[in-house]
């Protein structure tokens, strides 16, 4: 393996360490005790003090910790407070949901993005130009829960196309329910990695390469997606492996208002009901999942771009 | 005796005594003399989601018994728009004279596995809710004993008098389970998968979606329930539920915001039905926080709050003006004046109090709670004229209930739908607000009245129903002129459903009785 490569690798070592730090002090440093919201405001002290023996709260701090990571190593999560099961059977369920919903929303991004950049960057401060502008200037400013509830005022009870809620139980049914949730998320990463590609795709458009193959002949369809979409990708990879974490983001709000049963719903529930295992854990995997799609873009470039070597 | 089953079959036809008057025609008392159609699924989307489906491990909350209901039953049962028991699993029964003897003669009634529901079962659930740790133990800790002279008949001997405790039996805390099953599974895997005698089995329970519940085809009342499945789908989001039954997505959904009452009404698909809850909607005081210990200063207050104007502007009409700090159930006294807006009186107690110029209070609520958003600017506008200052705060639920619970609080302000009473009567309140000092301090407010206290204890264990009506008739006006807060209004609950669904409506109590459900299509 490239020197590169062992370095990358040793370097995410002590970001995860970090990472479980973050994860373990932020819902702990939370106000609000979960064996008090578990049993309910009217709980006698005698349950409540029960029940934080049982989910292990007596302990110390760094005692909590310990078992945390420890038991993390081994992919052993603990029990959930709430559901008392433990974590991974949780958790496991609803990764494919939101993997299924990042993936569609990327892919709608980039359906709405590389088209429209092209358009912008040949027609550079036309009308078209100027249009895209103002389209991607105000979905980027929408809060999410406000675009996804208009499309679904629009789309899902005025037109009926598509449902208003819920996940569907067969793959068609799931598809077309994550349709407005995809585009709502969609809509919003579209206006940075837009931006971005346009602005590259300018500078590639102006570079004298492009002239030089247009000048041996080359038709303008071959010009583009040979050498001036290729050259422009770098900078679109990097920001969409930056915005991965955003994405994350955004789908804690957009599955609350669709009600899909994925990590960014139960990530809230957790949190509301200070079930620590669940909010840990997942903390865990996202942190690791925008580490690791860093480290994945790194490989990318290897691969998009032949001047870098591993 | 006698004629209390005989009432308490009357009041199955729909005639029974009512305290939960409704502020609106649509109020689910009526019974369709048609005959309902069978089949079908109902898709309900509702806020809650069950924690346990085991009643013994007491998650005490209205996600868990609403589905509860569904699968168990109780000794006696409670229907939309009367707030008195009918016959469930005992299909009569007989109360000693001196209140503390219950006799109830069970029907003949099977679980969904096929065996016999017998007095044995009986025993055990009701052995089982008479445990200090339990959270009710308030109510259930009276059985003295419980015996079984046959298969069929269960008596238990309290150890003080108390009418109140044919309703505490109707309450799914006190479901009757398998007793054969439960011991053989254990509590965690019985929570999994619950067998009762219930109208519906559980089909499907994937957490955080959708508990999905099928026909029993044992089930005792014959001819129903109408439905063939429910599908209860865990939608929390306020605005998601009313699009879902607008587009026809779901049939019926529950905790329809107050905003958006008009919007369901007007769209022509779907109707809001109200049902008056077994709930508070007050602002609370901490007695310990200097300010709020005198009983001038909180009169002044209530005096000061223009109840009507808050009753129209944030809840439209469809609530009444409270007159009580307890909740409008059974025993509720009309005759008890509520407060008037008079800002002279108002200014006069606390010109008379230790505080003349007026003092700062801080109001804490949850955050989305955009009702008691509303309230709370109207009360800090309107007691700014005694001199009272109002600072409001906003948390999450868990915080907020966490800040309560440690007494961290001046005043505080729960959602409209969230502080109910789980039994038509007065008693579980009474004591939770007035007989507690110890450990809960009267429901957080450190309210110090003996008189109230006094009265309690004598009501809950009133040797007849007409002096615990006079009883709780005296605890209403004690405790609204030594007020431990301002209550607000008596809040409905609100259930829409679209316009081929009949029979589904609110039991007081905040669950629903899905067996009288069906689909007219």
């Amino acid at each position: 393996m490239s020197a590169f490569l062992r370095k990358r690798l040793l370097e995410v070592i002590p970001v995860l360490i970090g990472i479980t730090l973050v994860a373990f002090a932020i819902v702990h440093l939370v106000p609000g005790d979960p064996a008090q919201i578990l049993l309910g405001p009217r709980a006698r002290p005698a349950a409540v003090a029960d029940l934080q023996a049982q989910l292990g709260l007596d302990r110390s701090l760094p005692a909590q910790y310990w078992a945390f990571v420890s038991g993390a190593v081994t992919f052993s999560f603990g029990q959930s407070f709430q559901f008392r099961q433990p974590v991974a059977d949780v958790i496991g369920p609803r990764i494919l949901p939101s993997a299924f919903l990042i993936v569609y929303s990327l892919v709608v991004a980039l359906t709405i993005a590389v088209p429209l950049a092209i358009l912008s960057a040949r027609r550079r401060d036309g009308w078209p130009d100027q249009l895209v502008r103002l389209f991607t200037t105000t979905t980027f400013a929408m809060p999410s829960f406000w675009l996804g509830l208009l499309l679904t005022l629009v789309f899902g009870l005025q037109l009926g196309w598509l449902p208003t809620s819920g996940y569907g139980d067969t793959p068609l049914e799931h598809f077309r329910s994550l349709t407005l949730p995809a585009i709502t998320v969609g809509l919003w990463i579209a206006a940075p990695l837009l931006r971005s590609l346009r602005t590259n795709l300018i500078d590639t458009f102006d570079a004298e390469f492009t002239e030089a193959a247009r000048a041996r002949g080359l038709g303008e369809l071959r010009v583009l997606f040979k050498h001036v979409l290729r050259n422009s990708l770098i900078s679109t990879v990097t920001l969409m492996s930056l915005l991965i974490g955003v994405l994350l983001s955004g789908t804690v709000v957009v599955e609350s208002v669709f009600s899909l049963p994925g990590l960014g719903s139960l990530l809230v529930r957790a949190v509301t009901a200070r079930d620590f295992p669940v909010v840990q854990t997942l903390t865990l995997l996202f942190g690791f999942t925008v580490v690791f799609v860093s480290l994945a873009t790194d490989l990318l470039y290897a691969v998009i771009d032949p001047r870098v070597r591993l | 005796m006698a004629a209390a089953a005989a009432a308490a079959v009357l009041a199955a036809c729909g005639g029974g005594t009512s305290a939960g008057g409704d502020t609106t025609a649509a109020s689910g008392k009526a019974v369709d003399t048609a005959p309902a159609s069978t089949g079908g699924t109902l898709r309900l989307a509702r806020s809650l989601e069950p924690v346990t489906l085991n009643p013994f491990t007491c998650a005490c909350e209205n996600g868990s018994w609403q589905t509860m209901v569904q699968l168990f039953d109780t000794l006696v049962e409670f229907m939309p728009g009367t707030s008195d028991p009918v016959p469930g699993l005992a299909e009569s029964w007989k109360v000693s004279s001196d209140k503390k003897t219950f006799t109830f003669h069970l029907r003949d009634a099977s679980f969904s596995d096929g065996s016999p529901v017998t007095a044995a079962d009986v025993k055990y659930a009701l052995d089982r809710v008479n445990n200090p740790k339990h959270p009710y133990y308030v109510l259930y800790g009276m059985m003295k004993s419980v015996t079984t002279p046959d298969a069929r008949t269960v008596v238990v001997r309290l150890r003080e008098p108390t009418i109140g405790f044919l309703w505490y039996v109707g309450h799914p805390a006190a479901s009757i389970v398998p007793k054969a099953a439960i011991e053989r599974m254990g509590d965690e895997a019985f929570g999994r998968r619950p067998i009762g005698s219930g109208a519906f089995t559980l089909k499907r329970w994937v957490k955080g979606q959708v508990v999905e519940l099928a026909r029993n085809p044992h089930y005792w009342r014959k001819g129903q329930p109408y439905l063939d499945s429910v599908e209860m789908l865990y939608t929390p989001n306020d605005n998601t539920r009313t699009l879902d039954l607008l587009s026809g997505n779901v049939d019926a959904v529950d905790a329809v915001a107050f905003s958006q009452v008009d919007q369901v009404d007007h769209s022509g698909d779907a109707r809001v039905l109200f049902q008056l809850s077994s709930g508070m909607y007050n602002v609370w005081f901490n007695e310990r926080y200097a300010s709020l210990a005198e009983t001038g200063v909180r009169q002044a207050l209530n005096y000061a709050t223009p109840l009507e104007q808050i009753r129209r502007v944030v809840f439209g009409d469809r609530a009444d003006v409270a007159n009580s700090s307890l909740p409008k159930l059974k025993d509720w006294s009309e005759g008890v004046e509520p407060y008037t807006y008079d800002l002279d009186k108002a200014r006069a107690l606390m010109a008379r109090s230790s505080m003349p110029d007026g003092f700062d209070l801080t109001i804490d609520f949850a955050s989305g709670d955009e009702t008691s958003k509303q309230v709370a600017q109207i009360l800090q506008d309107e007691w700014s004229k005694i001199g009272v200052n109002v600072k409001l705060r906003q948390y999450d639920f868990g915080t907020l209930y966490t800040r309560v619970g440690r007494f961290d609080y001046e005043a505080f302000m729960l959602p409209p739908d969230v502080y109910t009473s789980d039994l038509p009567i007065l008693d579980q309140f009474a004591q939770f607000l007035f007989n507690d000092p110890d450990v809960l301090h009267n429901a957080w407010t450190w309210y110090d009245n003996e008189e109230a206290a006094r009265l309690t204890e004598q009501a809950v264990h009133a040797s007849d129903e007409a002096e615990q009506t006079r009883l709780y008739g005296e605890l209403q006006q004690v405790t609204l002129d030594d007020p431990p807060s301002v209550p607000l209004v008596f809040p409905p609950f609100r259930a829409a459903a679209r316009s081929d669904v009949k029979g589904f409506q609110y039991v007081q109590t905040g669950w629903w009785r899905l067996e009288q459900v069906s689909l007219e299509r």
